[in-house]
């Protein structure tokens, strides 16, 4: 019908007035009863729905927006984090001189460095490599052996003594300074049992002048 | 034939009538579009029962004609006030209930250097409570509070 005969003066007029269109009109006159009652039955079929909630909307929006900004922001930071605790790693591993295979890493730090002569205290300036061997630490989940050992020098018994307190010693600091759980660690002493090297020089007794940590893993 | 020249004789002679009755009206506002030299003048800004007409005249004052593509599906009205888009009304068959002659919602047209042409549009009226609306339309920058004229 909005089609239909009845329209078509009207058409022929708006022809005359506007010129060739682009193509024929569906609805000629806003205030046409076919116009009205197309409109009507439209905004029936929209029921409720004649508009829509845009500030609700722009506000999820917004309140989305910024939350993926917070995650992304988050992510940033975490992978900064990330990349900063790789990079310590790899300076720790590479200052203390590690050895790692797939399933450890082994690291040797020389009791000179750690203890004065005949003591099991540690030292002051210590700090910073056993820092660095905490940084190793954490970077695992599994067991931390701890094995204190001595050079050939005095009786066996005091060594096995002195190379036990040694690596307790490492322990209690990681515990008390790092926060390593103690569970994780174990500390075992070998005295002069295990030397690395020959006892008969400065040097090699002072190779065999050690704390060893084997860092699992897993 | 001759029944065609009667009509046509009748036709035109109710067209000098037409124009009368569709004599250029005070616009309730107006605004520069975006086709060059092309200003946009809202006629009639109607509530009537559930749906408001919009009449928008585009004049062409740019000293030279003006080929305007004007899409209703960029239309709508806005109430910022209580955050509500109203989007064109469209019939059953997906067409836009306005002034269309190209597609389902588009009217395409040459506007002659000096003239103008006219162009309407429905939307589903707001509450009777709200007594003025902001309205976008294609490719100009939008009305700001049209005051509704409520058909008695």
């Amino acid at each position: 019908m909005i089609r239909g005969l009845a329209h078509w003066p009207a058409r022929l007029l708006a022809g005359l007035m506007f010129c060739a269109g682009a193509g024929a009109a569906t609805y000629e006159d806003p205030w046409s009863p076919a116009t009205e009652q197309a409109a009507e039955a439209a905004v029936a079929r929209l029921g409720a729905n004649t508009s829509h909630a845009v500030v609700s909307q722009t506000r999820e929006i917004v309140a989305k927006t910024h939350e993926i900004t917070g995650l992304v922001s988050g992510l940033a930071n975490a992978t900064h984090e990330v990349q900063g605790e790789v990079q310590d790693l790899v300076v720790a591993k590479r200052d203390l001189g590690a050895q790692e295979s797939e399933i450890e890493v082994r690291v040797e730090l020389p009791a000179d460095v750690l203890f004065d002569f005949d003591k099991a205290d540690i030292r002051a300036d210590a700090a910073h490599a056993l820092a660095e061997l905490a940084t190793v630490i954490r970077a695992y989940k599994g067991a931390v052996r701890l094995e204190g050992h001595t050079d050939s020098k005095g009786a066996a018994e005091y060594n096995q003594k002195l190379s036990e307190r040694r690596a307790a010693s490492v322990r209690q600091w990681l515990v008390e300074r790092e926060q390593i759980s103690a569970e994780r660690m174990t500390t075992q002493g070998f005295g002069k049992t295990k030397p690395v090297a020959s006892n008969d020089t400065d040097a090699g007794r002072q190779k065999n002048r050690r704390v060893e940590v084997v860092i699992r893993k897993q | 034939m001759h029944a065609i020249h009667r009509f046509l004789a009748i036709a035109i002679s109710i067209a000098p009538l037409a124009a009368i009755a569709q004599q250029p009206q005070a616009p309730i506002a107006s605004q520069p579009t975006n086709w060059q030299g092309v200003s946009a003048d809202i006629t009639e800004f109607k509530r009537k029962g559930n749906t408001l007409t919009v009449r928008l005249r585009l004049h062409d004052d740019g000293g030279k004609d003006s080929y305007v593509a004007f899409n209703y599906d960029k239309c709508y009205l806005l109430d910022a006030g209580a955050g509500k888009k109203y989007q064109l009304l469209k019939d059953d068959a997906g067409a836009a209930i306005a002034a269309v002659n190209a597609g389902n919602d588009e009217w395409r047209e040459t506007i002659k250097a000096g003239q103008s042409q006219t162009i309407w549009m429905k939307f589903p009226a707001p509450p009777a409570t709200v007594k003025s609306i902001s309205l976008s339309i294609d490719n100009t920058p939008p009305f700001d509070d049209l005051a509704i004229q409520d058909a008695p």
